[in-house]
């Protein structure tokens, strides 16, 4: 009999310090809570929220300390648009279970409801790693290391002098002819940035552009491009140096390649001028003509700001041209330029934008002038006006009018040239 | 027998409950004078309190429905509080000396954002209508705003503000004695990736121009305020100058 109340003695104090044990009184608690817990997720699949919160503020107040509750009670506090409090509750329930993934899932979910996309997707990772299968994400363009963007521009127009072009020898049998043209063009940039807080990254862009005309096929072009390079940028500056190859085909005929390298900066003041400089090399390389093969140096300076809704930029740009074969017979092809660029633009609302440019262009060839002892020279004048509208921030329209002058001591060079053309673009 | 009356009620209001820890899990402590208390759920907080966590965290809710989470390893400082509803006169005061705090704006902040102020051993930061969160340690402070705006001013003397909006982190690297030696915003994704000027050329028609969205993106100024240029510039050339089409 002391044996038995000695077992006894010991075998009550180890069933209630035992973890395992429950008491029938909690053991019921514990079900009508888990019962419960699948009512108010039952009643939310049928989207019965009403009845699914009132349920939920209950199982709160009875059980203040469970996951389920603070995460149910966050859910009724997401659903009726008071994110504090959903933020709150689903911050207890974490507290209370660090690994439990529907919080986590649900923290995500909070988080892309409020825009903050790089600390949704950190918790929908911690969702992933606790919980058994992947959660879906409330939204797929998660933040990533890897940015992309894509720009698709589809045009049309008229051209007042299609056959006309001023670096050909022989326009001397050309009359203007005026033609229609289609053009397309997108371009997709990549852009890797491992470390928000670190200054570089690497972008990657593909540029794809191809122009039609109607009846002549002089002009017809097309053009591939890939630029690709490290850049370092912060705040208030931004240093990118690509090298780029390009593959161009004209009328479907003529081919060249083109090989170089373009270091660009840009620098935003405090007082919010914009000043960029961009310095390129490059080696043309033609497919079909021999001797025809140029190296072409530039600089290109320019300043910009927004005074309210208007618009101010001044550019100016050197160029220089080389034949590749200094023995080459050709012509025209060593000359340099100086150019200057001003542009206006005013914005009328967000979406409706005019703008006006005017360019003016000196070019020096080293070669004669035809009939002339006097070196080449060009005045090139470029008039340019155009009005946009932006239907979504995606997706915009354009009308646009250019006109040029080229006046020049060589009159087989003496030319005009109007365009007309209209467009849509979209950008994501 | 009146002075005693209004001795005990002013004793009572002085140290009323402030607020209150809704939930904590490990070990987490409230130093209350020269008492250390084991941090428990549903426990009062009062005025002065330090709040420190060891391996555990805790949630705490204050009368005016500010909620202020601590992570692991974290000490909490509740320097000044005062609240009564509908009552002008308010004030909450708090530092996180270290560790891990993420903060909900209750009234004060969401009302009179200017009498609430978290502060770090460096920084002073002022919500408005927000949530965030600092993550303190003895190299960096890491702000991070998830909704709303905070106004960040530093204790260094210089005159300076720096607002954080919705998405942006900022980072404070210290130095051996703790001063400041850097502060950077991060590049938010929409900042870094626009303000890179996603610079294309077009051909167009005997012109090459650069496209509307070569000089459109976002940019911080050096005061840390955001620009939106959205400008176009257009480029013309003719044809031959940038690209040449034929020789």
């Amino acid at each position: 009999m002391a044996l038995y109340y000695k077992c006894l003695l010991f075998l009550i104090p180890s069933l209630l310090l035992s973890k395992s044990y429950r008491f029938p009184s909690q053991l019921a608690e514990a079900q009508k809570q888990t019962q419960a817990t699948q009512t108010i997720k039952s009643l939310f699949e049928k989207q019965e929220y009403e009845k699914a919160c009132k349920l939920a503020d209950k199982l709160y107040i009875d059980n203040p300390y469970s996951v389920q509750a603070n995460l149910y009670q966050g859910k009724c506090a997401y659903y009726k648009g008071d994110i504090d409090a959903a933020m709150a509750a689903y911050d207890r329930a974490e507290i209370l279970d660090e690994e439990d993934a529907f919080v986590h899932k649900n923290l995500g979910d909070l988080y892309v409801h409020i825009g903050n996309i790089e600390i949704a997707n950190s918790e929908y990772d911690k969702a992933d790693r606790f919980g058994k299968d992947l959660v879906e994400r409330a939204l797929d363009s998660a933040y990533s290391s890897n940015n992309f963007s894509v720009l698709a521009r589809f045009s049309g127009g008229y051209d007042s002098n299609v056959k006309y072009n001023p670096e050909r020898d022989l326009n001397n049998s050309i009359e203007p002819v005026s033609d229609s043209f289609t053009k397309e063009y997108i371009r997709m940039t990549h852009t890797y940035d491992a470390d928000a807080f670190s200054t570089f990254y690497y972008k990657s862009q593909l540029h794809l552009y191809n122009k039609n005309y109607s009846e002549f096929n002089e002009e017809d072009f097309t053009q591939a491009q890939i630029y690709s390079g490290p850049g370092w940028t912060s705040k208030d500056f931004d240093f990118w140096i690509p090298l780029s190859y390009t593959y161009m085909a004209t009328d479907y005929e003529e081919y060249a390649a083109i090989y170089s390298i373009n270091p660009q900066v840009r620098k935003r003041f405090e007082n919010e001028l914009l000043l960029k400089v961009e310095a390129e090399y490059q080696y043309q390389e033609y497919k079909q003509w021999n001797e025809g093969d140029k190296d072409i140096y530039s600089v290109d300076m320019s300043l910009s700001r927004w005074f309210g809704r208007n618009y101010f930029r001044i550019a100016y740009r050197y160029l220089q041209v080389d034949k590749h074969q200094s023995d080459s017979p050709r012509l025209f092809i060593d000359k340099q330029s100086n150019e200057i660029d001003m542009n206006y633009a005013f914005s009328v609302s967000k979406a409706i934008e005019f703008g006006v440019g005017y360019l003016y262009n000196l070019t020096l060839y080293n070669d004669l002038a035809e009939a002339s002892l006097d070196k080449r020279e060009d005045k090139l004048q470029g008039y340019s006006a155009y009005v946009s509208y932006n239907i979504t921030k995606s997706v915009g329209v354009v009308i646009r009018y250019d006109k040029y002058d080229n006046e020049t001591n060589d009159m087989l060079f003496d030319y005009e040239k109007e365009l007309v053309s209209g467009g849509i673009y979209f950008y994501y | 027998m009146y002075k005693i009356i209004l001795i005990a009620l002013i004793a009572t209001l002085a140290l009323a409950d402030i607020g209150k820890v809704t939930v904590v899990k490990g070990d987490a402590s409230v130093k209350r004078d020269v008492q250390v208390i084991k941090a428990h759920n549903n426990m009062g907080l009062l005025k002065q309190d330090i709040v420190k966590t060891e391996q555990g965290r805790l949630q705490m809710h204050f009368n005016d429905n500010t909620v202020i989470s601590l992570g692991k390893e974290s000490r909490f400082v509740i320097k000044e509080y005062l609240y009564e509803e509908g009552s002008q006169e308010v004030a909450a005061t708090f530092k996180i000396e270290k560790g891990f705090i993420k903060t909900i704006t209750g009234v004060i902040g969401k009302v009179m954002p200017e009498l609430f102020v978290l502060e770090t051993s460096n920084t002073k930061i002022t919500p408005h209508g927000t949530i965030w969160s600092v993550d303190v340690n003895d190299e960096s402070e890491i702000y991070k705003v998830l909704e709303g705006r905070v106004t960040l001013t530093f204790n260094d003397g210089i005159d300076r503000k720096v607002e954080l909006l919705a998405g942006e982190t900022a980072s404070l690297i210290k130095g051996s004695n703790g001063s400041v030696t850097s502060f950077q915003k991060a590049k938010s994704i929409e900042s870094s990736v626009s303000s890179r000027y996603e610079d294309s050329v077009e051909q167009d028609g005997g012109n090459i121009y650069v496209d509307k969205m070569m000089n459109s993106g976002i940019t911080v100024s050096a005061d840390g305020e955001m620009i939106n240029d959205e400008g176009i510039i257009v480029h013309d050339n003719r044809d031959g100058l940038k690209n040449p089409k034929k020789y």
